[in-house]
């Protein structure tokens, strides 16, 4: 069960980085029928399943995120982190960004599971 | 049933991302927004970014290299015009996307379409929009169009210009939008000659809108013009205008003549009521000057230019230089407009203050009836011709509005869309603006120019705004030119509002270029410009207009005063925060302060007013009792004698007006007396009792003038996060330093034209228009601090040296 979750963990987050890097072509969503593959190719329990695209993307969306926002001396995000308003804080602006990604991609691989049990 | 959870989480998954996917109110959608793909995020441009790169373009003649600076300052090495100007159009477009193309929006009316109907209580569509079309904005950038179509050499340029710029937007996908596309969730449009002309054209609304016509006849009517004339008198005593006094000039064409019924027109009539109206800033000005080469230690003249306008970010001016085998440009260019605006090349320098005269005058239009379909002129009928705008509504259906166009030009006001007189008549706006003219020409021919004579033909092709230029070559000669489409006019002409019934109103001609004001090599071994009156009273044509008086006074006493003149002398000069304002008024008022009606807090604040300089600098505590002693002393001057004057706008110069007036009889200064009361006021007590009002108002501490004013740099759409808030700086109105509020100095420039050009400026901004970049505000802090930097004219051999920092190459694809 273990290496089930940690397998499909890993490939949320390949699969969601991937997405990412098509984004001259792909829409932001393009994660979102990525991460159902996954919940249909790995078999899991849906609570699992939830998990595993809920923590995937979270990872993958907050890595992505702090990176281009580290590099950039968190300039901007602390700038948008007033204008949104967050008092500044751009920690959290990091943690909303990713989990409004990692929401959905909870509720696409669990949809993902449901698919496969239907066969 | 196994079906059930499957449609649940899949409901629940599409609802998500959808919601995410919508627009909420004026919220852009939160999904693209913060996704690390496609949102801000993408924005945030890494602090060691590499702006190398190379750039593809069927459109490109020869290869074009940009050597970029560590300043982020390019500088394009082209082999012919057509690809220096594709480039700077790519250059422009790079770094200010957004910024260019919102002020097209702006120029043509057109903000609602991105920020909706309403911005906070205030309606866009009429308070903007309709206003700016019914100007005639539109039928300006339009008819300018027209004239670029008839000139070959213009045209070629802006297409390649245009060009460049959808160069760059072709390139672009929405993640790569600039931050404000995405906060407003639209995408940048294709460019065209036509938004060049709006950006110029917004130059003109900024430069010379002139509203005043309403205010004046509402003065004038309550007054007479007996008083309104003293209030604004043509000629202070003190003034020292661009061209020294005395300066001969005699008219080259017939004068015009007033019309007979003129004067009956200006008669007493009180049914009018006060008002205000929306102005340009009245603060808008700047300051220029050339010193011979007898007057510096180098012996070659030096060149000052610091052009007062919005304080914004991102920054109206970017940097470069242009460098091709016909000219070797060096300056600031204008986002959304080619060719250097204000600069100097191999041979000379030049700069621009703003003329200030009244260009733009209101007719009033007697229609037959509600259909506005024919108006009385010269006696007879006269067919309107229609124009219907369009607006489109960001989140409602689009309206249309339809302006009636007269002989005089399009009709501003009328029933459905009233001025603030609410009177219910219509107004017709003629404004040199509307008229067919090149003005990127005019700079484009002064990049080249290589000495007086082609400094000449180039400015005489500016028709709006009327600018001051400043020239100086390295052979030695200074020169002051005002060019500009200047309509020649009657005394008074135009300062009120004019029947529309009648033809002897018009404007009759333009003065011809020989007759501008101008000085050329003057004994004085200096000239110098800052929107003051342009000549004496002997100057043959009437010069109504708005003028400040006390920078032109100390700038030109400073400059007689010296000699041997460096560099650094110019600097220091430039950004002088001396208030020669108060230097005349405080004396008076301490001389005269009946200090025995005096409380004991503005006894205190008398001894700080006392001890003070005149040096308003940031730290200041006597400039800031000035100020508020001063202000509350005109409030009591004049608030009993108008009926306008609580409000903000005043339509004459009252700072000047009012300490003129005293100095010359304060015992006969016809409005200290008040009104209301039965005993006759006198100086001293009026003095005191205004110390007193500002004393109890007064915070306590601290009295900085850097705090007390304020400065800051707004970002276009007011977000304070990505403006710079709270820089404290010295100088002020009246100052040379004219920093106050977002207005003030927005490029400081010197000039030495020795064989090798030695030049310095610095702005309030950065190059890179992105908020999200390290080099957004990095000239910020060098500007606020009066400091500069030294402007780098690289050459060809250079652009492998380490001077570079970055280098785009453009090649043809």
């Amino acid at each position: 069960m273990i290496i089930k979750f940690i397998s499909a963990l890993v490939l949320v987050m390949l699969l969601a980085y991937t997405a990412f890097l098509f984004s001259n072509i792909l829409p932001w969503w393009a994660f979102t029928p990525v991460v159902l593959l996954v919940g249909i190719v790995v078999p899991q329990r849906p609570w699992l399943s939830w998990l595993t695209g809920f923590i995937g993307v979270l990872f993958c969306w907050g890595l992505l995120v702090f990176t281009m926002s580290s590099d950039n001396g968190h300039l901007l995000a602390t700038k948008m982190a007033t204008v949104l308003p967050l008092k500044g804080s751009y920690y959290l602006l990091m943690f909303i960004s990713a989990f409004i990604g990692a929401v959905i991609g909870g509720f696409s691989s669990l949809t993902g599971t449901y698919l496969r049990r239907i066969y | 049933m196994r079906f059930i959870p499957l449609i649940i989480s899949a409901t629940i998954t599409i609802i998500l991302v959808a919601v995410l996917n919508m627009k909420m109110g004026s919220t852009p959608p939160v999904g693209p927004l913060l996704s690390p793909s496609h949102g801000f995020w993408k924005n945030a441009e890494p602090t060691d970014y590499s702006f190398s790169s190379e750039i593809l373009s069927e459109d490109l003649r020869q290869a074009v290299t940009v050597s970029l600076d560590e300043r982020l300052v390019p500088h394009v090495f082209a082999q012919n015009d057509h690809d220096a100007y594709l480039v700077q159009g790519y250059l422009h477009a790079r770094f200010r996307l957004w910024q260019m193309e919102f002020q097209t929006y702006a120029a043509a009316g057109r903000l609602s379409e991105i920020l909706g109907e309403k911005l906070g209580n205030n309606s866009i569509i009429d308070v903007h929009d309709r206003r700016f079309r019914r100007m005639g904005m539109t039928i300006a950038a339009e008819n300018s169009v027209k004239a670029t179509n008839a000139d070959p050499m213009l045209k070629e340029a802006l297409e390649a210009y245009s060009k460049g710029i959808n160069l760059y937007i072709r390139s672009l996908k929405p993640e790569d939008y600039p931050i404000e596309y995405k906060l407003l969730n639209y995408a940048p449009e294709a460019w065209s000659p036509y938004k060049t002309a709006l950006i110029l054209k917004y130059m003109s609304y900024d430069l010379t809108t002139d509203f005043d016509d309403f205010d004046n006849t509402d003065l004038m009517r309550q007054l007479g013009l007996q008083a309104f004339e003293t209030l604004n008198p043509l000629q202070h005593d003190s003034v020292s205008p661009i061209v020294t006094k005395g300066t001969a000039f005699i008219a080259s064409r017939p004068l015009p003549v007033k019309p007979i019924k003129a004067d009956s027109l200006m008669g007493a009539d009180t049914s009018m009521i006060a008002m205000i109206t929306t102005k340009r800033d009245p603060d808008n000005g700047s300051n220029n000057w050339v010193v011979s080469g007898s007057k510096t230690t180098s012996g070659r003249p030096i060149l000052c230019n610091d052009p007062h306008l919005g304080l914004n970010l991102p920054s109206l001016w970017y940097e470069m230089q242009i460098n091709t085998p016909e000219y070797n440009v060096t300056g600031v260019s204008l986002p959304g407009a080619p060719s250097v605006i204000i600069g100097f090349n191999d041979s000379i320098a030049w700069g621009v203050t703003n003329g200030s005269r009244d260009v733009m005058d209101f007719y009033e239009v007697e229609f037959k009836d509600a259909t506005m379909n024919e108006y009385w002129y010269d006696s007879a009928w006269q067919p309107t011709s229609w124009r219907v705008e369009n607006y489109r509504i960001k989140g409602k259906p689009a309206v249309t509005d339809s302006i009636a166009i007269t002989l005089w030009g399009p009709v501003m006001y009328d029933t459905h869309y009233q001025n603030s007189y609410k009177d219910g008549k219509n107004y017709a706006v003629r404004w040199t603006a509307h008229d067919e003219s090149v003005e990127g020409k005019a700079f484009m021919q002064l990049n080249r120019a290589t000495n007086y004579r082609t400094y000449l033909a180039a400015i005489k092709l500016l028709g709006n705004p009327a600018q001051n230029f400043a020239f100086g070559s390295k052979r030695n000669t200074i020169a002051m030119w005002q060019s500009g489409k200047l309509p020649a006019k009657w005394k008074l002409q135009g300062d009120f509002i004019m029947p529309g019934t009648d033809s002897t109103f018009k404007w009759q001609g333009f003065i011809p270029f020989e007759d501008m004001v101008h000085e050329v090599n003057p004994a004085r071994g200096f000239v110098s410009s800052a929107n003051q009156l342009p000549a004496d009273t002997t100057y043959p044509y009437y010069l109504g207009g708005t003028y400040d008086m006390y920078r032109g006074f100390i700038i030109n006493r400073m400059l007689a005063a010296d000699s041997n003149i460096s560099i650094t002398d110019m600097q220091k000069m430039q950004t002088s925060t001396y208030d020669v304002f108060a230097e005349q008024a405080l004396p008076m008022m301490l001389k005269n302060v009946d200090s025995n009606i005096l409380t004991q807090k503005a006894r205190g604040l008398l001894g700080i007013c006392g001890s003070w300089n005149y040096d308003a600098t940031a730290n200041a505590n006597g400039k800031t009792v000035f100020e508020s002693w001063w202000k509350h002393f005109k409030d009591t001057i004049y608030r009993d004698d108008f009926r306008s004057y609580s409000k903000k706008e005043f339509p004459v110069e009252t700072d000047q007006t009012l300490l003129e007036g005293i100095k010359r009889d304060s015992a006969a200064y016809r409005f200290i007396d008040n009104r209301n009361t039965p005993q006759k006021e006198s100086l001293r007590a009026l003095l005191a009792a205004a110390l007193n009002t500002a004393a109890n108002l007064l915070p306590v501490k601290p009295l900085d003038w850097g705090e007390y004013k304020g400065a800051q740099l707004n970002h276009l759409l007011r977000i304070p996060a990505f403006s710079q808030m709270n820089l404290y700086v010295g100088g002020g109105k009246r100052i040379i330093n004219a920093v106050k509020g977002s207005n003030g100095p927005s490029w400081r420039m010197i000039v030495e034209l020795t064989d090798e050009t030695v030049a310095y400026g610095v702005y309030p901004g950065g190059q890179q228009g992105n908020p999200g970049s390290k080099f957004y505000t990095q000239f910020a802090g060098t500007w606020a601090a009066g400091k500069y930097y030294r402007l780098l004219v690289m050459k060809a051999s250079e652009t492998k040296s380490d001077k570079v920092k970055w280098t785009m190459e453009f090649k043809k694809a």
